[in-house]
């Protein structure tokens, strides 16, 4: 039924290539350069763009008149809003529990969470105060400050906004 | 001859070449402000896709009242899933994807309720004494496509009558780039046999 190769034994999927304009530029030059001396081939690609003419000259079908007005009247409404706040709510969640575990992990070295919690949760310059007292880096201190802040605010901005979506909803 | 050939097919057939991921796509605007639910937003990308869309199921399906039924059906879903549209390809691509498995669905409905279907080259031109032999061909070609089977069927119409890239191809069918190859090669012999 499908006949593999051309009687000129020349590979007939190179030829296909060569129209599509999808071989290397080496297998196109070889290809320019057998047409004139091949039959076969220049037969093949005859037929080939023939083929390709005739396929993309097929008329596009016209679609049922009032086709948009049936689609939108089918459209169930969208609450955009409320997927994207829970997936935010989610963020926020996973982020607190993050800080939870930095609190018991990092326990030691941020004195501050254990020895004044009520000063310390709110005054970040107090507990690196503290830190660099007790001698530790305050490059890597205040690193990690810096991310225990940075987390607490990114937690409570998601929390906002996951909020503020569902109350649109 | 040979360079009149060669000249027909670089014109015709330009350098085959990705699109790059969601470059450049001019739906994207409209995308997002029908994810925020603007009907009107999405009402005119219903309109720029409708007719592509519906031909690929007319050409896939073969039916009429089926392509519309699974053109409506791939917009439905689009709508519902605009969340899960993360722009990295372009919005048709996507679109054809879904609809591409709306009518794999129904096919497949179709052969399990053995219902085949019954062809239907609505919009096709007749072929009479006075059209000639170009538009007998052309019949002769819709036909081809039509009884092509569908693994090709589906490559020939994206490539030939949405003139999708063999890459984009690859993406909307889920296939290797490839595989599409051989698939069309594959189908240009067939087609070629029904014209000879």
């Amino acid at each position: 039924m499908i006949e593999p190769r051309l009687p000129c034994d020349h590979d007939p999927d190179e030829l296909q290539l060569y129209v599509d304009g999808a071989a290397s530029a080496p297998r196109q030059a070889a290809v320019a350069a057998r047409l004139p001396v091949c039959a076969s081939c220049r037969e093949e690609l005859q037929l080939l763009l023939s083929l390709d003419a005739l396929t993309r000259s097929l008329p596009a079908v016209a679609e049922p008149a009032g086709f948009t007005a049936s689609v939108l009247d089918r459209l169930p409404v969208r609450t955009p809003a409320f997927r994207v706040g829970w997936r935010d709510a989610a963020i926020a969640a996973s982020l607190l529990v993050v800080l939870v575990g930095l609190h018991h992990t990092l326990g030691p070295l941020l004195p501050v969470l254990s020895d004044d919690l009520t000063l310390a949760w709110l005054d970040p310059t107090r507990s690196l105060e503290v830190l660099v007292i007790q001698d530790a880096s305050p490059v890597w201190l205040g690193l990690v400050q810096a991310a225990f802040w940075g987390l607490v605010g990114l937690a409570i901005a998601l929390a906002a906004r996951a909020v503020a979506s569902l109350w649109q909803v | 001859m040979c360079d009149d050939l060669a000249a027909r097919a670089s014109t015709l057939f330009p350098s085959i070449g990705g699109t790059g991921a969601g470059a450049l796509d001019a739906d994207a605007p409209l995308v997002r402000q029908s994810r925020d639910g603007d009907r009107d937003a999405f009402a005119a990308l219903v309109s720029r896709h409708q007719r592509s869309v519906f031909n690929l199921a007319f050409r896939l399906l073969g039916n009429y009242d089926d392509a519309s039924d699974a053109a409506q059906e791939t917009f439905l879903i689009a709508w519902r899933r605009l969340d899960s549209f993360r722009e990295e390809a372009r919005f048709s691509t996507w679109l054809y994807r879904i609809a591409y498995n709306v009518c794999l669905k129904r096919l497949e409905l179709r052969r399990r309720d053995g219902s085949a279907g019954e062809a239907d080259l609505a919009g096709e031109p007749a072929p009479t004494e006075s059209a000639g032999t170009q538009a007998e061909r052309r019949v002769l070609v819709a036909e081809g496509i039509a009884t092509l089977p569908l693994k090709y069927r589906a490559v020939v119409v994206l490539f030939y009558l949405r003139e999708h890239t063999y890459e984009e191809i690859a993406e909307i069918l889920d296939l290797p780039v490839g595989t599409v190859k051989t698939h069309l090669f594959r189908a240009r012999q067939l087609l070629k046999e029904a014209l000879r």
